[in-house]
């Protein structure tokens, strides 16, 4: 541990993390999304999911400042809630697949042999996939699909194609000779992968991971949008489920359909904004000077 | 052109000047001050002459290599002097005028020969381009037989013609490299580096061929490298360049005879020699940086000899009659 | 005699190629060498591109997995060894590499480079000890602890980081030191000094070394003796001085030749022949490698590899013109 303390201490004195804009902005954003939806959740004093909460279908006013569903909800405090939720269930399944990815990948291109032509095989196997198809499937066949149920199938999809890059990237800085000196100091392997080929790959993983993420919180949307998923809680897709089931868009309500859109689309963009300023990061020659 | 009176005792050596570089200065701009890579060098190649030039990774030799054909690309550029050839000065050229002189009067070949050559044309295409690019009029208008005789003159078979760069290996690059700035037989070439990746027996056999140019074609060599003694086994005279400035110019039995300059000395002592089994002398300190070297003379921190005004005065470079020229206040 | 390390016959083959059409290349073959309890000598391991002392080097180190033949540390092929033998075994044969900055990860700085091997090999007993320890190696290898520990190998000078993996060296006081073209990435005028660093580690520390090169004049500055490889096989093993004054096979005839001398008189005489050598490695030859570029050559070597055989005292050749 005090390894990676010192390493991270010591990756900060770059000054390159502090000083990176788009890191920061980026962070910033999605920081903010969260605590204010955290806080706008537990403020409000209506239920974002009781039928009949409150008068159906007010417009915008001061006392509902997106006004109410056709099911008699304040789609304010929904908007807050269902944040909250895509976002935990996009993170939750993106650190799963993170970490699949990641041990996969490591103990695979390392140690190598047999045991990494199995990994290759069967991540090449889930890549090709079509994903979506097996997603809306399994859903419809579950059924009552639950918050940690939907995680792990989002994951289930999420970390094959990072676990070949992963791999690809550990096979490459593990032919560096740094890791011979480490061999020769009387490092084992793991010890190897952990102090000497994962510091070198932080800027790496980090960007992955926004992408894993992003893709996790996109797939959970797509999902709940079509009318797959937990039913009983609130998110962002849902939203935009019961919106379309209420023809919202054509009928011209949107500040029902088009808060849920914005807030993805910011989580999206600033996800990127961060492995964009990881990338600079990792990369010096992208920084700018 | 004008004629310097040569007392040599080498009566290879011709004596008309073919290349004059008067005050050359090649900078590097940054951020901040730029980096004085080639400062105010001036020297004279001849005719019939291999001229070395000797220095250390950064001391500027490859900068001024390619300056003196205008090659250097930004942020480098050339801040100043004159290099005449032929009675022109190559610095106030058009880029028109450069391109009809490059390759066909002066060849070059850069350190690094696999980015020299196209990888996605074929060996014979590259050759013909280069020719025909020049409108150079092969010898019986046999473009195939001229090129195969280059080939074998560096002793690769004419197969090569139908091969990729990709295929061949790095001696064999580092070869067609040298074969294709034969081709058109300009009067001087201009290698830099020719022959640092290559093994022991191929690295003599392309000096060798390099020298038989100048002995049967009449056309000069500068070679630019750091191997202090490969540059003993083949020059006639010798240069030595130390952070940008050119410090010493002599031929080369007087060089190793009697060395003027103390870096000239120093690098000389710093060479093993499989003649002597014991481990030579380094030079104490650093290089310096660049862009804020050493006041007065350059080498003066690391000089043994060093005095006062060394370290007030940059030397200028002082004739010391018979071809001898040093940069130094021990000869003021 | 107890051998401390040995190549017993070693052969490495590589696969080149995919499925269908695959090519082998014989990197190493039949190589055997050893270093003695009491041996504490400078070795030269020399030879041109393709040669196969890379390979060699690598399977000493325990890298590479010999395809045939063994490598023995005290006696124990060391890939069938037990752990506590393997760490004995790490301690005891340690390495410099050509590029110090390709050694040297870039998130760590000098000084946990110098505290893993102390932590895993024990060789200090407090924080303190270390310290001190790590103090004295650099000031004998000419650095200070504040002008390097503190810093990443980007911050330091080709040499400084060099001079740096020798202080590790130094502080681990292996039996055996491989130093793999030690100073082909350092300026001319400051190779001397590390030279002078190898030389100062191996009498101070009863070490032997084997130093591996392409590059004899440096080697032969502190070299004893002297291997000679060419596309995988010995051609010729002796005293360096001797061979260097009269070698006897061809390719280490025309190879002594053509070293540059940095002295105008001792110019090359006559001329060499260039060949298309690259070919001759993929060619499945019979007999003597070296035959198809040899001048010297017999009828006999093109149908029958030479063994390497004693020829004097401490010397040995692979050439029909000596058997």
């Amino acid at each position: 541990m005090k390894t990676y303390s010192r390493i991270f201490v010591s990756i900060r004195k770059l000054g390159a993390i502090r000083s990176n804009r788009k890191f920061l902005i980026g962070l910033c954003i999605i920081v903010g999304i969260f605590v204010i939806s955290g806080i706008g959740s537990a403020i409000s004093p209506y239920h974002p999911r009781r039928i009949g909460d409150v008068a159906p279908n007010l417009p915008p006013s001061s006392e509902h400042i997106l006004g109410t569903d056709p099911m008699g909800r304040d789609i304010l405090t929904q908007l807050f809630a269902g944040t909250l939720l895509s976002m935990q269930i996009g993170f939750t399944a993106g650190i799963i697949a993170f970490a699949v990815a990641l041990l996969l990948a490591m103990l695979g291109a390392y140690y190598g042999g047999y045991g990494d032509s199995i990994i290759n095989v069967f991540t090449e196997v889930f890549i090709t996939i079509p994903s979506l198809a097996i997603l809306i499937l399994i859903a419809a066949v579950v059924g009552r699909v639950d918050v940690p149920l939907m995680s792990v199938i989002l994951a289930a999809f999420g970390w094959s194609f990072a676990c070949k890059v992963f791999r690809a990237q550990v096979l490459s800085l593990k032919e560096r000779g740094f890791v011979r000196l480490a061999k020769l100091s009387g490092a084992s392997g793991i010890e190897i992968i952990a102090k000497e080929l994962v510091p070198n790959m932080l800027t790496f993983l980090g960007t992955w991971f926004a992408f894993i993420v992003s893709g996790a919180m996109m797939a959970e949307a797509g999902l709940e949008l079509i009318g797959l998923g937990p039913q009983n809680t609130v998110s962002l897709g849902i939203i935009l489920n019961w919106s379309m089931h209420f023809n919202a868009f054509t009928r011209g309500l949107i500040n029902w359909w088009l808060p849920p859109c914005i807030v993805l689309i910011t989580l999206f963009v600033s996800l990127f904004v961060i492995s964009m300023g990881l990338d600079e990061i990792g990369n010096p020659r992208l920084r700018k000077r | 052109m004008k004629l310097v009176t040569q007392d040599l005792g080498n009566a290879e050596v011709g004596s008309d000047v073919l290349l004059e570089v008067k005050n050359l200065k090649v900078y590097y701009r940054t951020s901040t001050t730029p980096v004085r890579a080639v400062d105010d060098v001036s020297f004279e190649l001849k005719q019939k002459e291999v001229l070395g030039l000797a220095g250390e990774s950064g001391c500027g030799k490859s900068t001024l290599a390619m300056g003196l054909l205008k090659l250097v690309e930004a942020p480098a550029y050339i801040a100043g002097g004159k290099v005449i050839f032929r009675g022109k000065d190559l610095m106030s050229m058009s880029d028109e005028q450069l391109r009809k002189i490059r390759w066909r009067h002066i060849a070059f070949s850069p350190q690094s020969s696999m980015n020299a050559l196209n990888p996605v044309t074929r060996i014979y295409d590259q050759f013909t381009d280069a020719m025909s690019a020049h409108r150079y009029k092969v010898p019986e208008r046999k473009p195939r037989k001229y090129v195969s005789g280059l080939l074998k003159a560096i002793a690769l078979s004419p197969r090569i013609h139908r091969e990729y760069a990709s295929e061949l290996s790095g001696g064999m690059r580092q070869r067609v490299i040298i074969s294709m700035g034969m081709s058109l037989n300009p009067e001087l070439i201009i290698a830099d580096e020719p022959t640092s990746s290559l093994d022991v027996v191929v690295q003599r056999g392309v000096l060798e061929l390099l020298t038989g140019l100048r002995d049967e074609r009449r056309t000069s060599i500068l070679l630019v490298s750091h191997d202090i003694a490969t540059l003993f086994e083949v020059v006639d005279r010798l240069a030595i360049i130390y952070a940008g400035k050119l410090m010493e110019i002599q031929s080369v039995f007087d060089i190793y005879d009697e060395p003027l300059h103390p870096y000239t000395k120093g690098l000389i002592d710093s060479v093993p020699s499989l003649e002597k089994k014991e481990i030579p002398r380094s030079i104490p300190g650093l290089p310096p940086d660049l862009k804020n070297p050493p006041t007065g003379c350059r080498f003066h921190p690391r000089c043994a000899k060093a005095m006062e005004i060394c370290r007030q005065k940059e030397p200028e470079s002082k004739d010391l009659g018979h071809e001898k020229c040093v940069a130094c206040h021990l000869y003021s | 005699m107890n051998d401390l390390l040995e190549a017993k016959n070693i052969t490495k083959v590589f696969s080149l190629g995919g499925l269908v059409r695959k090519k082998y290349v014989t990197a190493v073959e039949n190589f055997s060498f050893g270093i003695t309890e009491d041996t504490q000598m400078v070795t030269t391991l020399a030879g041109e591109s393709g040669s196969g002392k890379t390979t060699i080097t690598n399977m000493l180190l325990g890298f590479l997995k010999p395809t045939k033949g063994e490598i023995l540390y005290r006696g124990q092929n060391i890939w069938k060894m037990k752990r506590r033998d393997w760490r004995n075994y790490r301690r005891d044969v340690q390495a410099v590499f050509q590029d110090p900055y390709e050694t040297l990860n870039p998130v760590h700085k000098i000084d946990y480079v110098l505290m893993e091997p102390i932590k895993k090999f024990k060789l200090a007993d407090s924080k303190a000890d270390a310290t001190k320890m790590m103090s004295e190696v650099l000031y004998s290898v000419g650095l200070s602890s504040e002008e390097v520990l503190d810093k990443y190998p980007h911050q330091l000078s080709g040499g400084q980081r060099q001079r740096a993996m020798l202080a590790r060296v130094f502080l681990i006081r292996p039996r055996i030191l491989l130093a793999d073209e030690p100073v082909s990435m350092i300026d001319v005028s400051l190779r001397a000094d590390i030279l002078e660093i190898i030389q100062k580690l191996q009498k101070e520390n009863d070490m032997s070394c084997l130093y591996i090169t392409h590059d004899l004049s440096n080697a032969y500055c502190i070299s004893d003796e002297i291997i000679i490889l060419y596309l995988g096989s010995v051609m010729e093993q002796g005293d360096f001085e001797t061979i260097v004054k009269d070698p006897m096979h061809p390719y280490v005839k025309t190879l002594i030749s053509s070293i540059s001398i940095p002295n105008p008189r001792a110019r090359w005489k006559g001329k060499v022949r260039l060949q298309d050598i690259e070919i001759a490695r993929l060619e499945t030859i019979t007999g003597c490698k070296f035959c198809n570029r040899c001048s010297e050559s017999i009828p006999i070597c093109k149908q029958k590899e030479p063994p390497l055989t004693e020829v004097g005292k401490n010397r040995r050749v692979a050439c029909h013109l000596y058997l």
